[in-house]
């Protein structure tokens, strides 16, 4: 590539950043900028992928500090102004408890760090008990209402169209089943909220509500 | 429209529908997110939660329903295949898992590599060998935005597409849609393709906490 040729150097920058290769993208906006000093659209491109170069290094760091170690939830403290749902001793997660988190998390407020961490604690050990292929059933009938099992796709975030779904189709039940479909997380922002409900739900209603990965449920 | 006829394909802007990247939750904002609502500790639990969520469904013993599509490397693929995978790390970037979660349907016959960068393109024909070897009927995948929240990759309709994200990105102006199975009086199931708009949300634009601004002008 001709050393000089800024426009090769922008593009390759660009299409190195929606890969991911932020060095390699780092090192060819540097060139654009050496190239032509006073272009400040290619000073505010370097600047964004230097920043995002030590939130990744941050977190890499982060994450080599917290190993899959244990975490007590009781030993996270409860601030005391705190109104929002909590677990009671015995930790059972109930459809109630499940509804009073949609409704508080759809006032934007933040549930407590401690009740988050019950419910991870819970999804994960329940969610490594499953087979890794699910083999479901529409429900059988229950009262007047016809069984239903239902899927939906990516939610990616979208907390209030979630709400939604559940509005327009009922709620999860024994006789109104849901499957999703995967990417609950990223985009949207509310991907919390999201993917918190999804397992709430499925920790209160274990039969009803089945849940498979995507490809935004990594790292 | 009618469930039957292939909903119109508007190809999506780059930013919201062709993802390529793996550092999913890093660049996206989910990551960002937890961080700023939360702390590193509850990222490491949703990190170990992701590891544990199954990969795929069949329900009914007829219809297979997976985030990705099929994997087209070799033989057929088996859904006997996917029960004996070891599932409990990251995405691997090539292979069954990985082709599950990221591959996609593509109108013609046969295979070629994915514009994502990660897994392959799989045609109707492909789909229709998989389904035929392993006595299913249909699959149903996400993993991309359709204008009406759902389409099928062909008309003899084995592979049905279903997005529950309307107005994704709050940019795509498309619908969401579930597809909502019920038995019938014969044993068998039938379904019904359902689709919604979106509805209003709390004035906080998407990616609000991926650090980044629309960054290719998207």
């Amino acid at each position: 590539m001709d050393p000089k040729y800024i426009k090769a150097y922008y593009r390759r920058g660009s299409a190195n950043y929606a890969l991911g290769k932020l060095k390699g993208a780092v090192r060819d906006f540097k060139a654009v900028v050496t190239l032509v000093p006073k272009d400040p659209d290619a000073h505010a491109k370097l600047k964004i992928c230097e920043k995002l170069l030590r939130t990744e290094a941050f977190n890499k760091a982060i994450e080599s500090s917290t190993p899959e170690e244990a975490v007590d939830p009781l030993s996270i403290p409860l601030d005391s102004a705190y109104t929002g749902p909590v677990l009671g001793e015995q930790g059972e997660v109930t459809m109630g408890f499940a509804q009073q988190c949609m409704a508080y998390m759809q006032s934007q407020k933040t549930i407590a760090k401690r009740v988050v961490v019950q419910v991870l604690l819970a999804a994960i050990e329940m969610l490594k008990a499953l087979p890794t292929l699910l083999e479901l059933s529409i429900p059988e009938g229950e009262g007047l209402t016809t069984p239903a099992f239902t899927v939906c796709g990516d939610t990616h975030g979208q907390f209030y169209d979630l709400l939604n779904i559940f509005a327009l189709n009922g709620l999860p039940s024994a006789g109104n089943a849901y499957l999703f479909n995967g990417d609950y997380v990223d985009r949207g922002s509310w991907s919390f909220e999201t993917v918190f409900t999804l397992l709430v739900i499925k920790l209160a209603l274990p039969g009803s509500l089945h849940l498979l990965r995507g490809n935004h449920e990594t790292k | 429209m009618k469930p039957s006829e292939p909903c119109p394909f508007h190809p999506a802007v780059l930013c919201c529908a062709l993802t390529l990247d793996r550092n999913m939750n890093s660049i996206y904002g989910f990551r960002g997110e937890i961080l700023h609502k939360y702390d590193a500790t509850v990222m490491g639990l949703f990190a170990r939660v992701f590891n544990a969520l199954p990969l795929a469904a069949v329900l009914e013993k007829k219809v297979f329903i997976v985030h990705g599509g099929i994997s087209t490397e070799g033989d057929t693929m088996k859904v006997s295949d996917i029960a004996t995978l070891n599932r409990f790390h990251e995405p691997p970037e090539k292979g069954l898992m990985s082709d599950l979660l990221w591959s996609d349907p593509q109108d013609s016959n046969g295979r070629s590599p994915s514009q994502r960068g990660l897994g392959f393109s799989f045609g109707p024909d492909l789909t229709a060998r998989f389904l035929a070897a392993n006595n299913l009927d249909l699959m149903i995948r996400s993993h991309e935005v359709k204008q009406c929240g759902y389409a099928w990759q062909s008309r003899d309709e084995k592979c049905l597409t279903v997005f529950s994200a309307p107005n994704y990105c709050d940019q795509m102006g498309n619908k969401g849609a579930f597809v909502r199975f019920t038995k019938t009086d014969t044993g068998g199931y039938s379904k019904n393709i359902v689709p919604f708009d979106h509805v209003e949300h709390p004035n906080i634009p998407p990616m609000a906490y991926a650090g980044q601004n629309n960054f290719m002008g998207l």
